[in-house]
C-alpha cells in the first residue's frame, strides 16, 4: 500500500512506447500483406500458385498475430509497472489499483477496446486457418482486411494537424503538449500517480463483460466473411455448412456478453434493474437479434434451399450492425441521450469510412449476384417448418430494426443538420428519443418476446416442406392444455406474492401478463416434449429446443422480476406528501434511517447499524429482519452492505448496491444520501503540524502517533522515513511516509500515504533539522454517517433471467457442436 | 409474407408519433400539463435544495434552458451523486405555473475523456 505511492523521481521510459508503436505498425503491415496474399491465392487459377500464396498469407497472418500479442503484452507491462509517463496508463490506472482490475484498465479506453476487438479476430482467425480447409483463403482475406481497418484506429500516425488513429503508446507529454508541467525535464515528479480507473468499473463484472462482449462482436465477422466468400467464389450455397457453427458461436457468446453487461448494471448501479434500453445497450443487442435471425435462415437454406438470399442479407446486416453500433457508441453522436456516451474528437469520420467501406464491399456484390443466387420459385408452403422459421427470423429482424430506428434518432438529427447545411433547408434537427425508453421499447418488444416464444414452441413440430396443420395441432393439443393449466397456477401464485405491483404502467392489462406467461410455459413444455417425443431424448441434436427453453425462461424471468418488483422502502413516514405537481404515479421510494433505529419497511424491519471503512470504501451495514406476522418468530435475518467507493483521488463517491440473493427473489439495496453529502461533497479537513518523534496528530475519527523517523538514503538520495501508528476506532495500522532529496538532480520528493482504515491521508512536508521536528499535513475526508438514506427493492424470480441465459447458451453450444460435426463430414466428402 | 410486412409498417407508423423533441422553457410553458422533455444545464448561481432530513424524495434547483432562461425545477426523487458537477440535464415532466415538476432525470457528467489538465 505505501510502497506504491512512494515513487522516486519517476524515470521517463520512452522505450516501451517506441517498441509498442513498432509492434502496432508491424501488425498493421502484416495484416495488409496477409489480406493481399490470401486475395491472390483465391484469384489465381493455378493450383500451385494457390498453395504458394495461401502459405504466404498464412505466414503473414501468424506474424500479425505475434505482433498484436506483443502490443497487448507491452501495454500490460506498462500498466502493471505504473508507467504514468504514458497517456493511456495515466488516464486509466493508478498506483493503488487492485491487481484484479488491471485487466479492466486495458479496455477502459477507446484504443484498448479496439485492440481487444482485433485480439479476438486473431484468435478466431487461427481457428479458421486450422479448420476451414479450402474456405481459409477467401475468409482469411476478408478477416485480414477487417483487421487492417480496425488497426487504423490505433495507428497514431500524424500528418501535421491531421492524424490517423490514436495510439495507446503516446507519452503524456505528446498528447497534452501545452500543459506547463512539461517545461521541466523531469516533469514526472509532478505526476506521481495516474487518474485511476473509473470507480464504476472496479467490479468483477467489468473484468469479464467487455472481453466476452467483444468476442461476440468479433465472432460475427466470421460468418460475414463466409457469406461474402460464397459470393466471391460463386459457391452460393456451400458456405452455409461451415459457417453455421460460427454463427451459433456468435449467438452464444454475444448473447451471454450482453447479459453480463446487464448483470453488471444490476450489481453495481443504483438504477435497480439489468436493462435500461440505453442506446449503447440497444446498439449491442441488434447484432445479436440479427445474427440469430440469420442462423435460422441458414438452417432453412441448408435443408431446403429456401431463404438463401435472406441468409446473405441477414448475415451482412449483422456485421453492419456491429460496425454501426461501434459508430454509435464511439462517435459521441448519442450525446444527450445516453449516460454511456463516450466522446472522442475526430473519430466520427474515420468510423463512417470504416462502416461505409464494408457496406459497399458486401452489398454491391450482393446486388450483382442477386439473380444468380439459387432461390425457390414458389414461396414456402405455410404448413411447413421453413415457413415458420422464416417468420421467426422476420420477427427478430423487425425487433432489431425497431430498436435501432429509435435509438438512432440522434443520428437523424445530425443528418437533418447536415442536409440543412448543404441544402439550406430548415428541417427540425432537435429530435429527442422517446420520453420513457423503458415503457416505449418494452411495449413493443414484449410482443416480440411473445411471438418468438410461441413460434419457437410449435415451429419445430412442422416438418420441412410439408406437415399437415391438423396433425401438428393434434400433437400440440396436450401441451397447449398443460400450458394453460401451468399459466393459471402461475398467475395465482404470482398474485399472492405481488401484492401491489410498483410498475403497472408497463403492462396495462392483466391479459398481457397472462399471454406472456402462457407463451413462456408453452415454449418450455412444447420444446421439452419435442426433445423427448420426437428426438427421442437425444440431447445432442436438441440444441435448438434447449435454447428455446432458455429464451422462454428468460422471458418469464424478465416479466416477473420487472412487473413484480416492489419497492420496500416506500416512504410513508411523517412528512406531508402534498407536494405540488405530484400525482400518484410519483413514488416516494427513499427512506432515511437513523443509526440503530429500526424501521418497518413493508416485509422487513430494517436497522442501520453503522459503517465500516475498508480500503477506501465505506460499507454501510444494514440489518434486515423478517418476523412472522402472527407468532413474531424471527424468519429471516441478514445484513447487506451497500457501499460508497472513493476513487483514488478521494473525490468521487460511486454508490454500489448490495443485493441479497434468495432462490425466488432478490433484495436490492443502495444508499442514496448521507449527512453533509446533500448538495456539497464532504469537505476535507486539512491540518498541518510540525511534531517530534513520540508526538500525536489527531483528526476527526482517530489519531496518528509518530513512532520513529529513520534516515534513509542511497547513492544520490538522502532523506527520512517516518513511521506512524494509526488508530481509527478500534482498528490500528502502521503507515510509512518518506521524504527524499535527490542530491544529483536537486529535487525533493514529499511522500503521501493513505490509510486503509479510514479516508485519511498523511503528507510529509518538510524536515526541520535544527529543532529535530518534522512537518506533516493530514487530509481527512471521513464521512459523517449518523444517518443514511436508502432505497430498497425486491425483485421476484430474477434468478430465472440468469438461468434462462445459461440454458440458452448451453443450447447454442449443443447446436454448435452438432453442426460442426455435420460440417466436418460434408467437407470431407466434397471435392475442391 | 406481405401481410406481415404490412402489419410491421402499421406498427412502426403508430410508433413514429413517439419521436419527440427537447423543449425549452417556453415550449414547456405552452404545453402546460403535458409531459415534455426539458433540456438544459444546472444554474450554478442558484442553490440546490436537498434536505433528506425533511424529505429524501424531492430536491429542487434552477435550470438554464437552451435559451438561457432560468427554470425552477422540482424533482421527486433522490438527488444523484455529483449533481453539481453535471454537464447537461434532461428532465421528463410537466410544467405547472412557473415550476417544472420532473419525475425522471438523465444527468450527463463531465466526460472522463476531457484530457486537458493534469490534476494534482
Amino acid at each position: 500500500m505505501e510502497e506504491s505511492h512512494q515513487h522516486l523521481i519517476q524515470e521517463i521510459n520512452p522505450i516501451f512506447g517506441q517498441i509498442g508503436h513498432i509492434f502496432i505498425l508491424t501488425a498493421f503491415v502484416t495484416a495488409i500483406f496477409a489480406a493481399y496474399m490470401y486475395f491472390r491465392s483465391v484469384q489465381t487459377p493455378h493450383p500451385d500458385r494457390k498453395v504458394y500464396f495461401s502459405k504466404l498469407g498464412r505466414g503473414f497472418f501468424i506474424g500479425h498475430a505475434i505482433a498484436l500479442l506483443s502490443v497487448v503484452v507491452t501495454m500490460f507491462i506498462m500498466i502493471f509497472n505504473h508507467h504514468f509517463e504514458y497517456h493511456y496508463v495515466w488516464s486509466h490506472s493508478s498506483a493503488d489499483l487492485r491487481m484484479k482490475y488491471i485487466l479492466s484498465c486495458f479496455w477502459e479506453g477507446q484504443e484498448g477496446s479496439f485492440l481487444l476487438w482485433t485480439f479476438w479476430h486473431v484468435v478466431l482467425g487461427l481457428f479458421v486457418i486450422r479448420l476451414a480447409k479450402e474456405w481459409e483463403k477467401p475468409v482469411m482475406s476478408i478477416v485480414s482486411l477487417v483487421q487492417v481497418f480496425l488497426l487504423t484506429f490505433v495507428l497514431g500516425i500524424y500528418f501535421g494537424d491531421f492524424h490517423v488513429g490514436s495510439s495507446p503508446f503516446l507519452l503524456l507529454k505528446d498528447k497534452l503538449t501545452t500543459d506547463p508541467v512539461f517545461l521541466f525535464n523531469d516533469y514526472m515528479r509532478f505526476i506521481p500517480d495516474g487518474r485511476g480507473l473509473n470507480a464504476l468499473l472496479q467490479n468483477y463484472w467489468m473484468v469479464i463483460h467487455p472481453p466476452v462482449l467483444f468476442l461476440g462482436f468479433a465472432s460475427i465477422t466470421i460468418p460475414f466473411a463466409f457469406a461474402l466468400s460464397g459470393l466471391w467464389l460463386g459457391k452460393y450455397t456451400e458456405w452455409i455448412k461451415p459457417a453455421l457453427p460460427y454463427a451459433l458461436f456468435s449467438g452464444m457468446v454475444l448473447g451471454t456478453g450482453i447479459l453480463m453487461g446487464g448483470a453488471w448494471a444490476y450489481e453495481s448501479l443504483s438504477f435497480g434493474g439489468f436493462w435500461a434500453w440505453d442506446p449503447v445497450e440497444n446498439a449491442s443487442l441488434i447484432p445479436w437479434l440479427v445474427i440469430v435471425a440469420g442462423l435460422h435462415t441458414m438452417v432453412v437454406a441448408k435443408s431446403t434451399g429456401h431463404a438463401l438470399r435472406s441468409s446473405y442479407v441477414l448475415v451482412f446486416l449483422a456485421f453492419f450492425f456491429v460496425l454501426y453500433s461501434s459508430f454509435l457508441t464511439r462517435s459521441g453522436i448519442l450525446g444527450d441521450t445516453s449516460v454511456h456516451a463516450f466522446v472522442e474528437e475526430g473519430l466520427t469520420n474515420h468510423l463512417l469510412i470504416f462502416v461505409g467501406t464494408f457496406v459497399l464491399l458486401a452489398f454491391i456484390p450482393l446486388f450483382r449476384h442477386w439473380r444468380k443466387i439459387p432461390h425457390a420459385e414458389k414461396e414456402e408452403p405455410t404448413s411447413s417448418r421453413e415457413f415458420w422459421m422464416f417468420v421467426g427470423s422476420l420477427v427478430l429482424l423487425f425487433s432489431g430494426l425497431h430498436v435501432i430506428f429509435f435509438t438512432s434518432i440522434p443520428v437523424f438529427g445530425a443528418l437533418a443538420d447536415l442536409v440543412n447545411r448543404i441544402f439550406g433547408t430548415s428541417l427540425n434537427t432537435d429530435l429527442a428519443p422517446p420520453e420513457d425508453p423503458i415503457h416505449f421499447y418494452t411495449g413493443v418488444q414484449m410482443w416480440v418476446g411473445i411471438l418468438i416464444a410461441l413460434l419457437s414452441a410449435f415451429g419445430q413440430f412442422f416438418k420441412y416442406r410439408f406437415s399437415s396443420a391438423k396433425l401438428v395441432l393434434r400433437q400440440l393439443a396436450y401441451w397447449i392444455v398443460l400450458s394453460v393449466i401451468a399459466t393459471i397456477i402461475t398467475s395465482l401464485l404470482l398474485d399472492k406474492i405481488w401484492h401491489t405491483t410498483a410498475d403497472r404502467k408497463i403492462f396495462h392489462l392483466v391479459t398481457s401478463y397472462t399471454i406472456i406467461i402462457f407463451s413462456g410455459w408453452f415454449s418450455i413444455i412444447a420444446n421439452t416434449a419435442y426433445v423427448f417425443s420426437v428426438l427421442k431424448g437425444r440431447i445432442r441434436v436438441a440444441g435448438g429446443s434447449v435454447a428455446h427453453i432458455g429464451f422462454a425462461l428468460l422471458l418469464l424471468g424478465i416479466l416477473i422480476s420487472n412487473a413484480g418488483q416492489r419497492v420496500i422502502s416506500v416512504n410513508n413516514f411523517g412528512v406531508q406528501f402534498d407536494g405540488e405537481g405530484m400525482d400518484d404515479t410519483f413514488q416516494r421510494e427513499n427512506v432515511r434511517l437513523l443509526k440503530n433505529v429500526p424501521l418497518p419497511l413493508q416485509d422487513y424491519q430494517v436497522t442501520y447499524l453503522g459503517d465500516t471503512v475498508i480500503a477506501g470504501a465505506t460499507y454501510f451495514d444494514l440489518q434486515f429482519q423478517k418476523f412472522d406476522a402472527e407468532t413474531g418468530e424471527l424468519l429471516q435475518d441478514f445484513t447487506v452492505h451497500p457501499y460508497l467507493l472513493m476513487d483514488n483521488k478521494m473525490q468521487q463517491l460511486a454508490p454500489n448496491p448490495d443485493t441479497r440473493h434468495f432462490l425466488t427473489y432478490d433484495v436490492f439495496t443502495h444508499v442514496t444520501s448521507l449527512p453533509g453529502d446533500g448538495s456539497k461533497n464532504a469537505a476535507p479537513q486539512i491540518s498541518s503540524d510540525s511534531i517530534a518523534v513520540g508526538d500525536t496528530l489527531s483528526f476527526d475519527t482517530g489519531i496518528m502517533v509518530l513512532r520513529e523517523v529513520n534516515r534513509v538514503g542511497g547513492k544520490d538520495t538522502i532523506g527520512a522515513s517516518a513511521i506512524f501508528d494509526v488508530r481509527i476506532g478500534r482498528a490500528t495500522e502502521t503507515l510509512k511516509v518518506n521524504y527524499l532529496i535527490d542530491m544529483q538532480k536537486g529535487t525533493v520528493s514529499q511522500g503521501t500515504t493513505a490509510s486503509t482504515l479510514g479516508n485519511v491521508q498523511i503528507h510529509f512536508d518538510a524536515i526541520l533539522t535544527e529543532q529535530n521536528k518534522f512537518v506533516f499535513t493530514i487530509e481527512d475526508r471521513s464521512l459523517n454517517t449518523d444517518w443514511i438514506v436508502i432505497k430498497s427493492i425486491i425483485f421476484p424470480m430474477i434468478n430465472l433471467v440468469w438461468l434462462g441465459v445459461v440454458v440458452m447458451a448451453i443450447g447454442f453450444f449443443i447446436s454448435m457442436m452438432h453442426r460442426r460435426k455435420e460440417g466436418r463430414k460434408s467437407i470431407q466428402t466434397s471435392s475442391e | 409474407m406481405l401481410f406481415l410486412i404490412a402489419i410491421s409498417i402499421a406498427l412502426f407508423a403508430s410508433k413514429l408519433s413517439n419521436v419527440s423533441s427537447y423543449s425549452s422553457y417556453e415550449d414547456a410553458s405552452a404545453k402546460e400539463g403535458k409531459t415534455v422533455q426539458l433540456i438544459g444545464v444546472l444554474d450554478k448561481s442558484q442553490p440546490v435544495d436537498y434536505d433528506p432530513v425533511k424529505d429524501p424524495n424531492s430536491f429542487s434547483f434552477h435550470l438554464l434552458d437552451r435559451d438561457q432562461k432560468q427554470v425552477h425545477v422540482v424533482c421527486y426523487d433522490d438527488m444523484p451523486r455529483d449533481f453539481e458537477k453535471s454537464d447537461e440535464i434532461v428532465l421528463t415532466g410537466k410544467m405547472k405555473e412557473n415550476t417544472f415538476y420532473a419525475d425522471e432525470m438523465l444527468v450527463k457528467c463531465p466526460s472522463k475523456y476531457q484530457e486537458n489538465e493534469i490534476t494534482k
